[in-house]
């Protein structure tokens, strides 16, 4: 091989190593400290879409289960957790979702886009400031799945004919409930500028 | 006029926190709920199909308002009554404004587990290596496969050569398949089966080359059953007394059946049964006269982390057909620990074979058990194995089985990737 060639074939590898890695990390998300509690952004967290999208739009709700931690470093233990979980439909006549917080009915809202039902599911999970170790660097993980109950979709074969979830011999396991990850930067308490004091 | 007034404020004061009670038990999580329905169907299946009862209980949703709950319900109703379909629900604007139309969708389940695979990947001591690499693809229910496999697991020959495949699955409708494989195979034989090829000069001797045309239809009558009609036409190059081509034509059938089934206790059960049939005849212009007949079955039972596994397998052919339809146990599938070749070197006619599993998650314990033979020999004896392992879900296994005799133990090491 000629030196431009390998030249270029060491730059295309780089190039495919910084894409793979790259497309490894989770979403961005930003965080706002706002009087007692951190407000969560994250708008490149995009789960309404493919299966669970394709299912709203066929009049059905769809329970997502959302988590937001703290914890020292990325994959390190959770100091704190909080998890909400969110009911969604989709009005079909006026094109808009509608939201409504599993446990508590009266946090609920509609007539939402797609982009503005996400965020008012991550405004959810505003964290407590105390949760946050004053002295060390930390991250905000979050974190959304499908509720188990949404799992058996429209081609989910009948209990009468097949165990349904457990396959054996060449059947393939039944797949997992699609999962949706965003985590923050390493943050410091002290660098976080109150919104609430501004 | 006020006592009115007042009892009338008591109630809504009394029963106001349990009705604020039961709307948070069930809060309205769709907000299709406040449409009316304006119609209800059933597409994917003939509605004669349902009775009249949950028909007319479907009907019963129209000039309501849109209750998903209700809707699942009636779904799950018609799941029990349509054997082999799926049912979703599915909810679409109606064609009066502020109502919608709830459809019923229910889709014919397609057995998948019927299509029969070879293993990617085999390795035992006694065998050596064997694989085949046969990729494929979908696409509008046409299945195209080709690929290479060399494998000196199944038959008595290493069976190296190519593979073409290529089946319509679904000819007017699910219940219809056709399909036609193609394959060229250069076959190799052991010493052993030379030599007892030798000893026995009414078995058809070893062959160059074979080459397969077999063209087949199926049906589905319901989805666990798959009935196979179809033809195979192969010709070998025989090696004695000069080469020449022989011809091996017969008619097939296949009856295959596939059942899987969850109780109530937490047991499941699967069951898997093969009757399988080639009629070599001079009909169709074959060398080789002879009707082979295959039987297998296999029930599992399972809890949730233990499976207890029975087989069977039977085997009877009238005629003398060539060696890659004669019967064969000790492999990495049958009678494992066991070398074919001290079986029976040139397999048999008769087949008897029967295995019992365990497996507690991957661990597997097995004691396998049979016998080949041809009519007319001596009382032959049956075969004992037993092994341990592991297997897990997804196909990967690796065993150790050892051949239950009085001497020349040698225990066989198994390796391999089974889809």
């Amino acid at each position: 091989m000629s030196r431009r060639g390998l030249r270029s074939a060491l730059g295309l590898a780089a190039a495919l190593a910084v894409f793979v890695h790259l497309s490894g990390q989770p979403a961005p998300v930003t965080v706002e400290r706002d009087g007692d509690l951190l407000r969560l952004r994250a708008p490149q967290l995009d789960f309404v879409a493919g299966a669970p999208l394709a299912r709203l739009h066929d009049g059905r709700s769809v329970t997502y289960t959302f988590s937001a931690s703290i914890q020292i470093h990325r994959g390190g233990p959770r100091v704190h957790g909080l998890t909400r979980q969110v009911v969604f439909s989709y009005d079909l006549w006026e094109e808009r979702f509608s939201v409504v917080q599993r446990d508590d009915p009266k946090m609920a809202a509609s007539h939402l886009t797609t982009a503005a039902a996400e965020a008012w599911c991550v405004d959810l999970l505003a964290l407590p400031v105390r949760a946050a170790p004053a002295d060390k660097a930390f991250v905000v993980k979050l974190e959304c799945s499908l509720r188990e109950e949404n799992a058996p979709a429209a081609d989910a074969p009948s209990a009468a004919t097949f165990t349904g979830l457990i396959d054996f011999f060449s059947r393939k396991e039944p797949s997992a409930p699609p999962r949706w990850e965003a985590s923050s930067l390493p943050l410091r308490l002290a660098d976080l500028v109150d919104k609430a004091r501004k | 006029m006020i006592h009115r007034i007042i009892r009338i404020a008591l109630v809504l004061f009394l029963l106001g926190p349990a009705v604020a009670l039961a709307q948070k038990e069930q809060p309205q999580t769709n907000v299709n709920s406040r449409y009316q329905v304006e119609s209800v169907s059933i597409v994917g299946v003939s509605e004669a199909k349902v009775t009249q009862a949950l028909r007319d209980d479907l009907q019963k949703l129209v000039g309501n308002k849109y209750d998903p709950d209700a809707a699942e319900a009636l779904a799950s109703r018609l799941r029990k009554e349509l054997h082999g379909y799926t049912v979703g629900v599915k909810v679409k604007r109606g064609e009066q404004s502020e109502s919608v139309k709830v459809v019923f969708e229910a889709e014919r389940i397609r057995e998948r587990s019927f299509n029969i695979t070879m293993a990617p990947f085999l390795y035992s001591t006694k065998d050596g290596f064997s694989g085949a690499l046969v990729p494929g693809g979908q696409t509008h229910h046409n299945y195209f496969s080709a690929g290479v496999v060399s494998s000196a697991d199944e038959l008595l020959e290493r069976n190296s050569g190519v593979m073409l495949r290529y089946e319509h699955r679904k000819v007017g409708t699910s219940m219809v398949q056709v399909g036609v494989e193609y394959d060229y195979f250069w076959p190799s034989f052991e010493d052993e089966t030379k030599a007892a090829l030798a000893l026995a000069p009414w078995v058809p001797g070893t062959y160059e080359t074979r080459e397969v045309f077999s063209p087949s239809v199926s049906f589905l009558p319901v989805p666990d059953i798959k009935l196979t009609f179809g033809a195979s036409f192969q010709t070998l190059a025989m090696e004695r007394p000069v080469l020449h081509d022989e011809a091996a034509h017969a008619f097939t059938f296949g009856a295959q059946y596939r059942r899987k089934a969850g109780s109530r206790n937490g047991f499941r059960h699967a069951i898997a049964a093969d009757y399988l049939v080639r009629d070599a005849t001079a009909e169709l212009e074959s060398d080789f006269l002879y009707t082979r007949q295959f039987v297998s079955a296999d029930y599992t039972l399972s809890t949730r982390h233990q499976d207890f596994m029975f087989r069977f397998q039977g085997g009877h052919i009238d005629g003398e057909p060539p060696l890659f339809d004669r019967f064969t146990i000790g492999n990495t599938a049958t009678l494992r620990g066991w070398d074919k070749f001290d079986v029976a070197p040139l397999g048999g006619t008769r087949l008897l074979y029967g295995s019992l599993e365990y497996r507690y998650r991957p661990f597997q314990l097995f004691y396998d058990f049979g016998k080949v033979w041809d009519p007319g020999q001596q009382a032959v004896e049956w075969k004992h194995s037993v092994g341990i392992g592991l297997a897990w879900k997804n196909g990967f296994f690796m065993s150790l089985g050892v051949p239950l005799k009085y001497h020349d133990i040698t225990p066989v090491f198994m390796i391999g990737f089974r889809l």
